[in-house]
């Protein structure tokens, strides 16, 4: 691949400036994606999948910028002190630093499981983004909490043994007012932020086009996700075979998922190039 | 204060991340640069290594933090890393702080690969004078007792999660991923390439160690599954060596120190072996300019 123009910024949002990479799409492209980073660790495992489908999309002409929250990676300030509330907000930074800093006038969102949830949030502010890619998505903060509580549980088991009371560590997750999550202070207001997401529940209304990516082991569908599409206004839900590469500790390949994504946003533009006069793509100018 | 850099190595663009002290008159004699393990990017695992630098230069100490080639954001095909890329960007890391910052004292602070790394570029640059290594695999040795070990520990954690319902709710529901179960037992919890390239091979990797001219610090988890044998080796080693052997034991704590009050002994640890390291240079330095 040939390189592509690659710059660390910042994007300025409550008196902080987030740390951010932009792929640079070209001087004619007018199409960028913001890239919303998944929670805790997942986002380490993460990176690098990410890093590379930002250049494989910026190659094809998208600008992208990718983005560290506030608390998360080399973003300033501590990981206790924000949460999903804060997140939203840097994610809408990044989508107006987007269209007022770069000049790109069709603003998707890429959002990567508990990143694609806060971006569909982000998303339901009027015209912020254009349409979303879902990776993924985090469709229920409860069940999600619980999935870090069994890790909880499994690593306190390996290392207290025969001490081991799981009551003991329920009750810290649900009462205490920072729970540790594989090293992530993880603040009691957080946690309830994260359990509060409900997206059957509090159905999202994202106007534009959606294509939610179920990545597992199979190709069909999981039904959360065939549900979630059927419930909103534009969406479709696709299942690809892929690892979860967001929680494996080694690299993983992304072949599949970047490649759905590419065939989606090819349709996406070719769709828009033809569609009426007035569609989303005339407005932000 | 923090600042992105780049610099090349090889023909790549490697990204940085470079703390400097505010006060640069009480900066210390020792710059510090950390490698990351082996899939992951210059924030380390949970973010250790983004806040041991932040705690590092308020304390006085310029640091770097990077992505090796094909990691992070650093250019580089992600499959052609090997240790011996590491070692190379390491270096040219190493160069680039010194001639930065004027330090000529560098100590490399590795986890897990980047410390197979750390070891690997000692004895190359006559600026690294001490390594902190965190959770060192044996370099140069026979691994298989190690790696059953692994295997084991991964099989007790999935045993262990057969005393969890949901457990059997996904088994009963076949969400359970027995290909991914599988995958990490046949893997003994190695990532994708690990395992060894063959021009990694070549290093004589006890030759470096035994060659390294400064000082060594291992910190091991009390849980980790190879802490107790890895120990063993490099005391061996370091007697080979004629260097003593330092380490320190985070109790309880497994491979990748996960948990809060882990992490922050180990780098709690490690600041102060390095600010103790600080002193003795300056103690030196103060020695050489008295006579």
């Amino acid at each position: 691949m040939a390189r592509v123009k690659e710059r660390v910024v910042e994007i300025a949002v409550g008196g902080s400036a987030l740390h951010a990479v932009y792929h640079d799409g070209g001087a004619d492209s007018e199409w960028g994606m913001v890239f919303c980073e998944p929670f805790a660790e997942e986002k380490k495992c993460a990176h690098r999948v990410l890093v590379e489908t930002a250049r494989t999309l910026a190659a094809a002409k998208f600008g992208c910028l990718r983005f560290d929250y506030r608390g998360c990676g080399d973003s300033p300030g501590r990981f206790e002190d924000y949460g999903p509330t804060e997140w939203v907000e840097d994610i809408t930074a990044a989508a107006h630093y987007m269209r007022q800093q770069v000049g790109v006038r069709t603003v998707g969102a890429l959002g990567l499981r508990l990143g694609a949830t806060l971006a569909l949030q982000a998303a339901e502010v009027d015209r912020l983004f254009d349409f979303a890619l879902l990776w993924e998505p985090v469709v229920n903060g409860q069940h999600y909490l619980k999935l870090n509580l069994r890790r909880s549980l499994i690593k306190a088991m390996m290392t207290e043994g025969d001490e081991f009371a799981s009551e003991e560590v329920r009750q810290q997750h649900n009462e205490a007012e920072v729970v540790d999550f594989d090293g992530y202070p993880v603040t009691q207001v957080t946690r309830e932020q994260i359990a509060a997401t409900d997206l059957m529940e509090n159905r999202p209304q994202f106007p534009g086009p959606t294509l939610i990516l179920n990545l597992s082991s199979r190709e069909q569908v999981a039904n959360e996700y065939r549900e979630l599409a059927e419930q909103m206004p534009n969406a479709e839900a696709v299942g690809v075979v892929q690892e979860p590469f967001w929680n494996r500790i080694g690299l993983v390949s992304s072949d599949a998922v970047v490649e759905a994504t590419a065939l989606w946003l090819a349709e996406l533009q070719a769709e828009m190039a033809a569609g009426p006069a007035g569609s989303n793509n005339d407005t932000h100018k | 204060m923090l600042q992105h850099i780049y610099f090349s190595n090889e023909g790549c663009r490697l990204l940085g991340a470079y703390h400097r002290p505010a006060d640069e008159a009480k900066r210390q004699p020792i710059g510090i640069i950390m490698l990351h393990g082996w899939a992951g990017y210059r924030i380390g695992a949970h973010q250790m290594f983004t806040k041991l630098a932040r705690t590092a230069e308020a304390a006085g100490f310029f640091c770097l933090r990077f992505d090796f080639r094909g990691r992070g954001d650093s250019e580089g095909e992600a499959a052609a890393t090997t240790l011996s890329t590491m070692i190379s960007d390491t270096v040219a890391a190493v160069d680039w702080l010194v001639a930065t910052t004027g330090l000529e004292r560098i100590a490399l602070v590795g986890d897990c690969s980047g410390a197979e790394v750390a070891i690997g570029a000692g004895p190359l640059r006559p600026q690294i004078e001490s390594l902190v290594l965190w959770s060192a695999p044996m370099v140069g040795a026979d691994r298989t007792e190690s790696d059953r070990a692994k295997k084991w520990y991964i099989v007790k954690q999935y045993l262990r999660k057969l005393f969890l319902r949901a457990t059997w709710a996904k088994l009963f529901t076949r969400r359970l991923r027995f290909g991914m179960i599988k995958k990490a037992l046949v893997s003994g919890g190695k990532g994708a390439g690990e395992e060894g390239a063959e021009e990694d091979e070549q290093i004589d990797w006890v030759q470096r160690f035994v060659r390294f001219p400064g000082e060594v610090l291992f910190i091991y988890g009390g849980n980790d599954p190879t802490a107790k044998e890895c120990i063993s080796y490099y005391k061996s080693l370091s007697r080979q060596a004629q260097r003593a052997f330092s380490s320190h034991i985070v109790p309880g704590s497994n491979h990748a120190f996960y948990s809060v009050s882990w992490e922050e002994e180990v780098m709690t640890v490690t600041l102060d072996w390095l600010r103790d390291q600080g002193r003795k240079v300056e103690a030196q330095l103060d020695a050489a300019a008295r006579s």
